[in-house]
Parts: structure tokens; sequence; C-alpha cells
């Protein structure tokens, strides 16, 4: 089980054959979280659909260069099968006139609206619109037009052109939504050939660009009209994005849909739907949902999930194995997911003071070990386990694959051990705590948890003694040991605890080798500083 | 002994010398302030005659207050008076068994604000002779002689070898081993706990009985590495000195 491969699923022709060429053969991906900025697989180059992820998820938002894209309108989800496809993107041929209309949500106000830039230009012209919908009244600024950029693509898959420049002097203010009449603002410009699909248009604003507190969103209607406020049929509806200040100008751009790698298409998902965002759960619903292997315990998830509510972000987009998987999901949350001779399976919680605040399942030890159970006995400080720094890399951005980092660093490795090496930890915590939670910062929290483990040279000890029967479980049990000589304190062990990391049972000579390590919760947080980067 | 005698010698009629640059956390011991100063002083019953440097990290976050910055290691000067360890912050002086302390922010060692280590060199031999080629050097000048403890393994001296690169890759191939010290009478065991021997500079000198300690050639210089223990002996890792920045 723990060689199968996830994501278990493919893009094939079979199933997508009007997907574009690059997705043949890629992973469908899986989520588990609040994912941001997925990149979407384009599966239908005719129809606009594209697809996110394997499962079924809430798809939150939408964005084409930054800029968010109004549903309905700009596209339809279909969050069952974690696709969306977009609506067409408006056409308009060379020589046409292209009119549109800027609009805003917030109220008619005198002390909120925003200010619009007009330039003096002949070349076409500006209007104030008063209200909505066909039969409104289009009324021209003489000798004044909007300013603004309109930018376009000869064919959905090629690259984006600016198909406008807003030019013209002597700038002025045209209000948004401070009087009845300025509900909504409107221009116009000729396409030029061969015709184009429009794309984003950029208006000025003025500076300021507001008065007051404007509440609500802006955005742009097109209109395929042959005049202002005649027979007006709406295109596509735009959302703005949020306000850019260029060069002391500043810029308010507003998108359509649009397909093709220029698109720059991205969307937010919560996944898979309801969202499940701990450890326990994502396990839990990849071993059933996706694997279809019920073989969990319930009684050690329910105790992984109370001790690990840790808020996790897990996106896969290449494969690897269910193994790698379970090996990450433990350096994430510092637990051992460990199978029994009995086929059961137990969930092992590491030493991490203020990393989810429970220690682990182990009680008391189950043996005491003294001088004379000993048939062989020796010790071993690993220098290479020590480090400086531990780098703790969480928050994957799925479209970049950059990670923020946490880092932890000890003095004392620093000093006693000259040691200026640096441990990165790759992990799926998204920085976020629970809400309300005593620890809001995972991965500093963790990062500390792990520089606890690298700021000294391990103390392993390696024994053997008679049986093989011990009912002991490495990473889990602990051992008592009493020995009047080791590299100890003093040259001699009283009765200190040990964790077992290692088990061989040898029934030929009825002997079992152990090899453990200090249980040691001991070394004060105040030793490690921390922080983000 | 010079190279050219080296080369002459039987092995048998070889005497080596291993020195290592122990460390010791002091931070965490009680001091005393001489009085109306900022030096504090503390007794270390140090078999090994006197310290050989003292460095200190201040753990304090600094930022933007005019403090040494953040994770710097600090060597202390060594004076040559009390007087001298009284007037400079970052200084340290060894008298009669007794360390004396100026920290860098004239702060009591035990404050918690600094980790501060002492090291001093331990010195070890494969077998000792009678007088008058009794092995008993100062590893420095200034330090007191000692008598070197005769626990090395001499079959324990690692091959060291090394293979330059071809000119156009760069680089040189270097293998490192482990050194065995005798520890059958258990004398290492509490100090193997009580000082820091990982990652610290060690020097293998080769030379002949009777040698003056300037004729022992320096055959190895390094760092050790991990330890591993038992019952009969102790084995220190050897390493490329290059590995860490010190």
């Amino acid at each position: 089980m723990l060689n199968v491969l996830v994501p278990k699923n493919h893009f094939l022709t079979i199933n997508y054959p009007l997907m574009e060429d690059y997705v043949l053969g890629l992973s469908i991906p899986l989520g588990w979280g609040n994912i941001h900025d997925v990149v979407p697989f384009c599966i239908d180059t005719v129809a606009l659909r594209f697809k996110l992820v394997d499962q079924h998820v809430d798809i939150t938002e939408v964005r084409s260069k930054g800029i968010v894209l109004n549903t309905p309108g700009s596209y339809v989800a279909y969050p069952t099968i974690a696709e969306f496809v977009l609506e067409g993107t408006p056409y308009f041929a060379g020589g046409a006139t292209c009119y549109f209309a800027v609009s805003g949500t917030y109220p008619i106000s005198l002390t909120d609206y925003l200010q619009f830039r007009t330039l003096g230009n002949a070349l076409h012209t500006a209007y104030t619109i008063d209200g909505a919908g066909v039969g409104s009244t289009w009324t021209p600024l003489a000798g004044r037009t909007l300013g603004f950029n309109a930018f376009g693509k000869q064919t959905l898959a090629g690259t984006e052109e600016q198909i406008h420049q807003g030019l013209g002097n002597a700038p002025a203010i045209q209000p948004l939504r401070n009087v009845a009449a300025n509900t909504r603002l409107g221009d116009s410009f000729v396409v030029p050939a061969p015709g184009y699909f429009l794309t984003r248009i950029q208006v000025f604003l003025y500076t300021p660009p507001q008065v007051g507190t404007p509440i609500g969103e802006t955005s742009v209607t097109t209109y395929s009209s042959l005049g202002p406020g005649l027979n007006a049929e709406v295109q596509e509806g735009m959302q703005g994005d949020q306000l850019q200040i260029i060069t002391g100008q500043a810029v308010y751009s507003l998108a359509l849909p649009q397909a093709g790698e220029d698109a720059d298409l991205v969307a937010d998902i919560e996944s898979p739907f309801p969202m499940l965002t701990t450890g326990a759960e994502i396990i839990e619903d990849l071993f059933i949902n996706t694997l279809d292997k019920d073989i969990l315990d319930a009684t050690w998830l329910a105790d992984f999930g109370v001790s690990r509510t840790q808020m996790l972000k897990v996106f896969i987009d290449r494969e690897m194995t269910v193994g790698d998987f379970i090996g990450k999901m433990e350096a994430t949350l510092l637990w051992k997911f460990i199978p029994l001779q009995d086929g059961a399976t137990v969930a092992l919680k590491y030493a991490p003071i203020a990393f989810g605040g429970v220690k682990d399942l182990a009680t008391a030890p189950a043996y005491h070990f003294r001088d004379e159970d000993f048939l062989d006995f020796r010790m071993e400080h690993d220098l290479s386990t020590v480090r400086n720094i531990v780098r703790v890399k969480y928050d994957e951005a799925p479209d970049t694959q950059e990670f923020k980092i946490a880092t932890a660093q000890s003095d004392y490795a620093r000093l006693f051990y000259s040691c200026e090496d640096t441990v990165e930890i790759e992990t799926w915590l998204t920085g976020e705590g629970e809400s309300g939670s005593a620890f809001p910062d995972d991965a500093e929290d963790l990062a500390r948890a792990y520089m606890k483990f690298f700021m000294k040279p391990q103390a392993r000890i390696t024994f053997r003694v008679h049986g093989f029967g011990l009912n002991l479980l490495p990473g889990r049990d602990k051992v008592r040991l009493t020995r009047s000589r080791a590299m100890w304190q003093g040259g001699a062990i009283n009765g200190d605890l040990f964790r077992i990391m290692r088990l061989v049972k040898s029934p030929a000579t009825n002997s079992t080798e152990m090899t453990a390590i200090l249980d040691d919760d001991t070394i004060p947080d105040f030793d490690i500083s921390s922080g983000s980067l | 002994m010079s190279l050219t005698d080296q080369l002459k010698r039987a092995a048998k009629e070889l005497a080596w010398l291993l020195e290592i640059e122990i460390a010791m956390r002091i931070d965490d011991l009680t001091w005393a302030q001489v009085p109306a100063t900022d030096t504090w002083y503390i007794t270390i019953p140090l078999v090994e005659g006197r310290p050989s440097r003292v460095r200190e990290i201040y753990r304090v976050f600094a930022s933007g207050s005019g403090l040494p910055a953040e994770h710097e290691v600090t060597e202390y000067a060594e004076e040559a008076t009390l007087a001298g360890c009284n007037g400079n912050a970052g200084s340290w002086y060894f008298e009669n068994g007794i360390l004396y302390v100026h920290t860098t922010m004239d702060e009591a060692p035990d404050s918690g604000d600094f980790y501060i280590a002492m090291y001093f060199w331990k010195c070890f031999c494969d077998g000792q002779y009678p007088a008058p080629n009794e092995l008993v050097f100062s590893v420095a000048p200034g330090f007191p002689a000692v008598w070197y403890d005769p626990r090395l393994q001499k079959d324990s001296i690692p091959d060291l070898s090394m293979e330059v690169t071809g000119f156009q890759q760069g680089g040189v191939q270097q293998t490192w081993g482990t050194l065995k010290l005798n520890n059958g009478d258990g004398e290492l065991d509490a100090q193997l706990f009580d000082y820091i021997w990982e990652n610290k500079v060690y020097v293998l000198r080769v030379g002949e009985p009777g040698d003056a300690y300037a004729d022992f050639v320096p055959v190895s210089r390094g760092r050790t590495g991990g330890i591993a223990w038992d019952d009969a002996a102790v084995t220190l890792g050897v390493e490329d000195p290059t590995r860490t920045v010190d």
C-alpha cells in the first residue's frame, strides 16, 4: 500500500479529447485545505472548461492576471467535479466601436465616491449615464474622454496586446456615483483590425482616487451596440482589482474572462467539500476516498485528530508514493504512523512542547534493565545530527512552488559544536493556527520543536538483553536503565528513561538488541530563537 | 625528529601524541564577583593545567540596542594580570586554578544572557617511557608541562589519504577515520559527559622517545567527529577540519 502512487488519475485523451496539448498525461492534482493560486488545466479548448483537482471542492475565487472574475457573468463553477467554464470573451470586429460603461455597487453619495480622470481629446467622447439598463440616458461630456487603456487578443490562445491608449491633456475630475446622473460613466473606442477579443480595460483615476470611502465593487460592462444607449446588448461583466498607483497615476484594471497561457488564470479552492484541514482528516480521506482502504484504527485516529489540530494545506500535483505522503505528513506534524505485527496501526506523537501540547501515548516504562541484564552495552554521540538552524518550509504556493520559511536557531550548537549547518524540513503547514488556538504560529513552533532534537549530538545507547519476546514497540515505548559504567553524568546511569528507537529480536540466541535515546524533553525554550521569513 | 629521520625509523620506535582541545560549558556554573569590579571568578580544578581560550555568545536579542550582534561568537582576550581582566570587557585571566572572566556586557557569566565555553587541551600518547624519555610537554608557550596520558591505541590511527582531483575539476579528496582511546578503567566515562569532545580541534604528532616537543612532527590536524563508547575503549571520529568554520 505504501508504494501506491497518488494522485491516481491522469489527464487522458479518452476522457478529455479537447484538452490543451501540454495537459496530456499530467496527474490530476489532489488537494486538502484552503488552497490559493491553483493553476487550472484547460481540458476543453472549445468550451473553455478548466479542471482544478480530482475532488469535490468549493471554488471560492477565479482570477485572471490577479483580477477577480465575476460569477455568474465571467465563469460558471461546477464544484462537484472541481471544474469551471469561462463565459465567452467578447469579440469585436476590426473597425467596430466598442462601448463600455463603468459602474459601482456603492450607493449614490456626495461624500463617498470615486474620482475618474477625464482628458481633453476629440477622438471619442465620455458619457455620464443616468441609471442602469437599456434606455438609460447617455449624456456626452463634450470634448472630454475617459482616460483608459484597452487590451485584447486576436485569438483566445494568443498574446494580449494593447488596442487602445488613453491620450490627452488637461486632466479633470469626473466623479462616479456622487449624483444620480453619474451612476455610470461610459466611453468608447474603435477596435483595430483584424478584430480582437477584449480582455482588459484599465481606467485612470484622479489623485486622490476617491473621496470618502465608497464601499462596494466597481465593474465594467461592454456593449455591442450601434450607439450609446441604443439596443444595448450586454456582452460581459468585468470586475475590478485593487487600485494600483503607477508613476503618480492611479490605475484600476477590469478584466474579462480569457483563455490561453497569457490569461494567468488561478483559482482558490476549499478542498474537498466540506473542507478538511487537519492531519487526521486528510489521512482518513486519503485512505478511504482515494485509496479505498479502510484500515485505520478509529481510536488512534481520534486521538491523533485531537492532539494535532494544525491547519494544513496539502496540494499534490506530481506523483508521490503513499509512503512519501505519510513521511511528509509525519515531518509536518511530528508523529509516526507505525503498523504493528498484528496488522493494526498506531499513531505515535513526539515531544513538541509547544506543538500541539500533547506529548505522546506512552506512559510508564515497561522494563527497567540493570547491569546484570546486559549482554552487550555501548553508547554513541552522533555529531552528524547537530544543526545550528532549522528551516521549516510551509504554505507552498501551488503556482510558483515557493514556500514561506520559519526558522529556529540554537546558539548552543553554534558555540559548543561550532556548527553552522542548516536543516530544511518541508511541510504542509499553512502557518495559521486554529481559530483561538493557543499555538497560532504552527511553523515557528515546529521549528523550535525540531531544534530541540538538533542542538546537541543525539546520545544513543545500544544494548542486548536476554529474551526476544519483549512486548516493546520502537518509537513508543521507553525503558529505564541502570548501569554502573556509562558515558554519562558521574560515569553511571541511574534509572534514567530512554525511548526505544530500534529493536532487533534474535530467536536463535534468544536475545533482543535495542537502540534507545534519552527521552529528553528538558531543553528550555529560551535556548532557541526563532522567526519567520 | 626530522622527516628524514622519521623515514628511517621502524614503527615500534615511534611515539605518537594526540592533543584535543576540549570545551567545557562554564556559564551554568556558580560564579563569585571580584569586589568592586565587573570581573567574576570560579575555581576550575583542571588537571590539564590551564585553559587555552574562552569564548562567548551573547544570547539576548540585540536588534537596535547597540549591544553585540545576535549569534556572534566573541573570543575573549587573555589578560596577563587580574587588573587587565578587570579593565577589559570580553577578557579572561587564569591564576592558581582560578578562572577570572569579564564578560562583554559586564554581566555575571551565570546571568543567563550568555553561553560561555572554556577550552583546554587533553593530551594523550600511545605509551609512556621512563625518565628521561617521559612524554611530558607543554602544548604551547606559557602552558605548564603535562603528563601525556598513554591511552591512544596506535593501531587505531587511521589511514589518512589525500588525492588531488583533476585540475579542471577542482577539489581534493581526503579520507578520515577514527582514533581509539583505551578506557578500561572508566577514567573517561564522566569526562565524556561533562566536557564537549565533538567537533573539536585535534593534532596528531609523531616523534621519537626522547625528542623535544618541537621535534614531534604534526601528522594530522583535524576535528573530532562523533563518539562511540564501550567498556573497553572510546572511539573518536576524526573529520576534515574544513567541514566547519570556527
